[in-house]
């Protein structure tokens, strides 16, 4: 008797809880509502069977309880009713993974007008490099990351002389422009999680990953590392900013490239230079790439 | 598919108490030693879960949790529930007990290998708590063991807790081979005339295709553990690509993480319904037996499981949607996902549909059952919302998927895990347990197993990562947060509490319980109908039973009573005809 | 089709002593026959069948044939030592071996069978010596030593072989098939042992020991074919 009654509240409770709680999804600030829609209709078609499933159980309970005299219906199997039962489930089942699928072939789409911005990964601080002015990421590897190059740039690739390097975990993006972010880590899985964007991709060591968004509200939002990368993964924080096409503009112009760092570090160092230095092509070379 | 009905082997009977109770081969003694064990690793993961909730809800309020330890605590609690609690329990302790006796057989096929199988499972455990004590303690890389975060600084015990680790599941895979192979072949091999595979119950075929699975399944996680310690110890690169740890080459070139992921998943999805699996069939007997009405769609129920156990072969890559495989996998892997939640409903219908016009006894283990139906349905259907690819992206590795995960696999086979124990108690010990602190456990379990996961699911919508030891100051996570953290916390100290009851009333049964009746439910199937409560060596004294009809004889109309067990022969001037339906 | 049959049963419908009960006299313990453990062991081959799918499935993802991102195109070939051919003649030659066994087992000569069944065993001690020399050779061309069939990874990467993953990967699955192969040296001497005791006047005895060694033949045929899976895996990449 008390089981049918529990069952009835607590299918009470949770859509009271539901309704009440102060926790829901945080206010969307990137392109993928489809994702959010997707999410929803799942929702309600789950819900429905929530309840519906829960309120029978519980009628059912209290129905059929045993009281003296009472026997069983003396019933092994109904064909049609399970067909159907199957059925209906199927229909709920599509109606749901629909939009999942939608949403899933928009997320792995990218467009061809995306720009191109790097995060990089590892224990436990975030890092971003933009292409600059060429529009093109220059090569890089774990292979050629020390001290002084901490992002592994390819120091022969006239590509990446131009590019933008950022170490301060902050990330700056220009508003309604969607970007595709290339992922790269120089030591174990990380994730970049930004709850109001809904998008979230691995780093994986070795191989370079991507996903791509584009920014609707501006503001600055939290990135999260979201997958598990050591005692510090907790701490692994960053900031993404989004503001307008010229706040951004002038925020890229004040960062380093990968071409000033190499001079400056040169010119702390004196005459011996670092090998990485000597090793890289004349600036021309660089300058000629940037046209192509 | 032919039965070989008799075994006419003579049965080695021990003489001494080392031989009768530690060096068994009796599948029932087997079958106490696994739960025994598998009870007690449990009891250590529950403490290391309540440790992790304290941390949670009181954040640097307990000095003696550091981020590495609450690492190893996640890491430790996961891995113990998943595979040396639940996995060895239904398999290694209902398996080994329930198999022979609702088959009609004596013992398994090879009992040998089944007690090698006990030492083998008990070694896996030694090794594990060993990884304890090596230097740098057990490793805190989070239960699926992802490379090259293991093996590589940064990460609590890597260097040595990992391969304690590693070698103890390796151990645990070939423990579970012995007996895997046990379980399949004596249902194969030992059913008693008459048996034929649909007239038996549904715990059997629910153990019988998990462990199927479990053999398919657990090498991957073999493999996987093998390749893990030799990037460790002899510097292979099968996982491990060129990286930069903590400021150093590990001199490591060219391996593949997600290799490591696809052959984790290989096992670990097979993996949850290896311990989903005999949970269904249990339940299913549980509800029919105390609802005193046949498994509604008995045929369907059998069928369900075992397209449940095949499909799951074909999912595991729902566990990667954004661990940076092929993202073109996502459209596959989403939709078997879903389709495998078909076969799931029907289960869930056809249980509805039992107790439907049935004449529910809401004793004890049938109010477990009724509680694995809502804990099951509830985290079947957050289940859809993970597998439905796109929806999965801001969900994943969140609070959502500790909720959704908890209540599916741990919460909904824990709860068929006490139901199961209470009904087949008086069976296994021939005395009755304490009604009112049975009730009084069942109560604060499974109002407050709700009360912990519920709120997890919306703490997931909110954003909230897992693995997290502290949220610090997040501006997106309001200050109510914390106060959630704090009220879980206080819901699973209950909990933990209340478990206490559940082990004293065992205990204070086993010695001061009163008598029980050897088949105190009515039930029809085989192992209530033995000679002896318990049952001794041999389970059938000096005939083995036949069986003539199935498990699920229940409320017959024109029958004498609202059940007739399996080894009842029909009455002998209709041999053929069956009941009137 | 029985299968299908027997799973599509309405056992409801059908009370009775039941279609697959043995009509051998009911109540009589003896008249049974022992369990068949020749279904254990096809169970037990199944496992071994996947454990060896997966490790290759692993070898060829590492490889970078597989769809994903797998594999760091540091791929180079392991080459094809003359060992190699010489240990697979030993093995089929072995499996040979267990047949003539077998089929003196039968014909109830088990003393001839058992002669047979302790050549197999030879030949399969004689294919883990031919492995571990092969192993030890491999492990000298990657310690620096020219040979003519040292792989053309081993030139000039003093890496060592598990600085190599199509090396490591040759150790860690013919390492592992090894392993069973000794496993099944050990079951053919129990049989071995069987065979020489039996009474060869006990028509039950020798059925009994024939079968036995029945089940090392399979075994070992099976065993000859994951062998000479893993070869084509091994030469064609």
């Amino acid at each position: 008797m008390h089981i049918a009654l529990a069952i009835a509240l607590l299918v009470l409770a949770s859509i009271l809880f539901h309704a009440l709680s102060p926790w829901w999804q945080t206010p969307i600030a990137s392109n993928w509502g489809s994702i959010d829609t997707a999410l929803h209709v799942t929702l309600l078609i789950c819900a429905l069977a929530f309840v519906g499933l829960n309120l029978f159980l519980a009628y059912t309970l209290w129905k059929y309880r045993h009281r003296p005299g009472n026997r069983a219906h003396y019933e092994p199997e109904n064909a049609r009713l399970e067909k159907r039962l199957t059925f209906w489930t199927a229909i709920g089942i599509a109606g749901m993974l629909a939009p999942g699928l939608i949403a899933w072939h928009e997320y792995v789409t990218v467009p061809a007008d995306a720009a191109v911005i790097e995060a990089t990964g590892q224990q436990w601080q975030w890092g971003f490099r933009y292409p600059g002015r060429d529009g093109v990421l220059g090569t890089a590897a774990v292979e050629h990351v020390d001290a002084d190059n901490p992002f592994g740039m390819n120091p022969r690739d006239p590509y990446g002389r131009d590019d933008v390097l950022v170490e301060t975990n902050e990330l700056h993006l220009p508003l309604g422009k969607p970007v595709k972010v290339v992922l790269r880590s120089k030591d174990v899985l990380h994730d970049f999680y930004v709850p109001h964007f809904r998008a979230k991709m691995d780093l994986v060591p070795g191989i370079v990953t991507y996903f791509w968004m584009t920014p609707t509200k501006s503001g600055s939002y939290e990135i999260l590392c979201a997958e598990l990368c050591g005692v510090g993964h907790h701490q692994m924080r960053g900031n993404v900013i989004v503001e307008d096409q010229r706040a951004y503009e002038t925020w890229l112009g004040e960062q380093m490239t990968f071409g000033q760092m190499l001079a400056e570090r040169e010119q702390q160092r004196g005459a011996g230079g670092t090998q990485l230095a000597r090793a890289a092509p004349p600036a021309g070379a660089a300058a000629k790439a940037g046209g192509r | 598919m032919a039965t070989i009905a008799d075994d006419l082997r003579p049965l080695h009977h021990p003489k001494t108490w080392i031989g009768r109770y530690v060096w068994s081969q009796d599948h029932k003694v087997i079958a106490i030693q696994y739960g025994v064990t598998a009870i007690g690793v449990g009891l250590f993961a529950l403490v290391l879960s309540f440790l992790m909730r304290l941390q949670l809800g009181f954040p640097g309020r307990f000095d003696f949790i550091q981020p590495e330890n609450y690492l190893q605590f996640v890491t430790m609690h996961g891995m113990i529930m998943v595979v040396y609690l639940l996995t060895a329990l239904l398999l290694g302790g209902f398996g080994n007990y329930l198999i022979p006796l609702m088959i009609g057989a004596r013992d398994m096929v090879f009992p040998f290998v089944n007690m090698l199988s006990y030492w083998f499972y008990l070694l896996s455990v030694i090794v594990l708590f060993a990884g304890l004590f090596v230097p740098g303690g057990p490793t805190g890389g989070g239960w699926t063991l992802y490379p090259p975060q293991t093996i590589t600084g940064g990460t609590p015990g890597a260097s040595w807790g990992i391969l304690m680790m590693m070698a103890s599941l390796g151990i645990f895979v070939i423990a579970f081979t012995m007996g895997g192979l046990n379980y399949v072949t004596t249902v194969l091999q030992a059913r008693t005339r008459g048996m034929t595979l649909m007239r038996m119950p549904c715990s059997v075929w629910g153990i019988f295709v998990a462990s199927i699975m479990g053999l398919l399944a657990f090498p991957a996680l073999f493999v996987a553990a093998i390749m893990t310690i030799l990037d460790s110890v002899v510097g292979t690169s099968f996982f491990v690509p060129e990286i930069v740890s903590m400021g150093e080459k590990t001199g490591h070139t060219g391996g593949s993480p997600i290799l490591f992921q696809h052959l984790f998943w290989f096992f670990g999805h097979p993996e949850v319904y290896i311990v989903a699996l005999p949970a269904f069939g249990i339940v299913s007997d549980l509800i029919s037996v105390h609802a005193r009405k046949n498994l509604f769609g008995y045929r369907m129920m059998v069928w369900a499981i075992v397209i449940i156990g095949g499909l799951s072969f074909f999912v595991w890559a729902h566990h990667m949607y954004v661990s940076g495989m092929n993202p073109y996998f996502g459209f596959f892997f989403a939709t078997s996902t879903l389709v495998i939640a078909i076969p799931t409903a029907i289960k869930v219908y056809n249980w509805l549909l039992t107790l439907w016009r049935g004449d529910i006894h809401l004793r004890v283990p049938m109010l477990f059952a009724i509680a694995f139906l809502f804990t099951f349905i509830h985290g079947g259907l957050t289940g859809l919302f993970l597998g439905n690819v796109s929806v999965d992206v801001p969900l994943s590795d969140t609070f959502f998927v500790v909720g959704h995960f908890h209540m599916v696999m741990g919460v909904s086979p824990v709860l068929v895990v006490f139901g199961a124990i209470y009904h087949w108690y008086p069976k296994i010990t021939g005395r009755m347990w304490d009604e009112r602190l049975a009730r009084l456990h069942f109560w604060i379990t499974f109002l407050g197993t709700y009360a912990i996961f519920l709120p997890m699911h919306y703490l997931g919508m909110l954003g909230v990562p897992r693995r997290y030891y502290a949220l610090g100051d997040t501006v997106f996570i309001p200050d109510s947060v914390h106060y959630a953290n704090m009220g879980i916390t206080i819901a699973a100290g209950l909990v933990f509490a209340a478990q206490g009851l559940f082990f004293y009333n065992m205990i204070w049964s086993l010695f001061r319980g009163p008598r029980a009746d050897p088949n105190p439910w009515g039930a029809a199937s085989l192992e209530w109908q033995t000679p002896d409560t318990p049952p001794h060596h041999g389970n059938w004294g000096e005939r083995l039973p036949t069986v003539y009809r199935w498990a699920y004889d229940y409320s017959v109309p024109g029958a004498a009573r609202d059940f007739i067990p399996q080894n009842e022969p029909p009455p002998a001037q209709n041999p053929a005809g069956g009941p009137q339906a | 089709m029985r299968l299908i049959a027997a799973l599509t049963e309405k056992p409801w419908l059908t009370p009775g002593p039941g279609p697959s009960a043995p009509s051998a006299p009911a109540e009589s313990e003896s008249a049974a026959r022992p369990w068949d453990k020749g279904v254990g062991l096809t169970v037990f081959l199944l496992v071994v069948t996947l454990l060896f799918t997966l490790m290759s499935s692993a070898y060829v993802m590492r490889m970078g044939g597989h769809a994903g991102h797998a594999g760091g195109g540091d791929w180079r070939p392991i080459g094809e030592p003359p060992l190699l051919w010489l240990n697979t003649g030993l093995l089929a030659a072995a499996s040979l071996a267990f047949h003539a066994a077998l089929g003196r087992a039968r014909a109830g000569r088990p003393r001839r069978a058992g002669a047979a069944l302790a050549l197999g065993g030879a030949l399969g001690l004689a294919f883990v010596a031919g492995q571990l020399l092969l192993w030890r050779a491999l492990a000298g061309c990657f310690a620096g030593e020219a040979a003519a069939f040292c792989p053309a990874a081993a030139h000039g990467i003093p890496r060592g072989w598990a600085g190599d993953p199509a090396a490591a990967f040759f150790y860690l699955i013919s390492g592992a098939h090894g392993l069973h192969i000794l496993g099944g040296l050990v079951a053919c001497a129990l049989t071995g042992g069987r065979l020489a005791r039996v009474d060869p006047g006990s028509l039950a005895a020798r059925t009994g020991a024939a079968r036995a060694v029945q089940l090392c033949a399979r075994y070992w045929d099976f065993m000859a074919l994951v062998w000479l899976a893993l070869m084509g895996l091994f030469v064609s990449t």
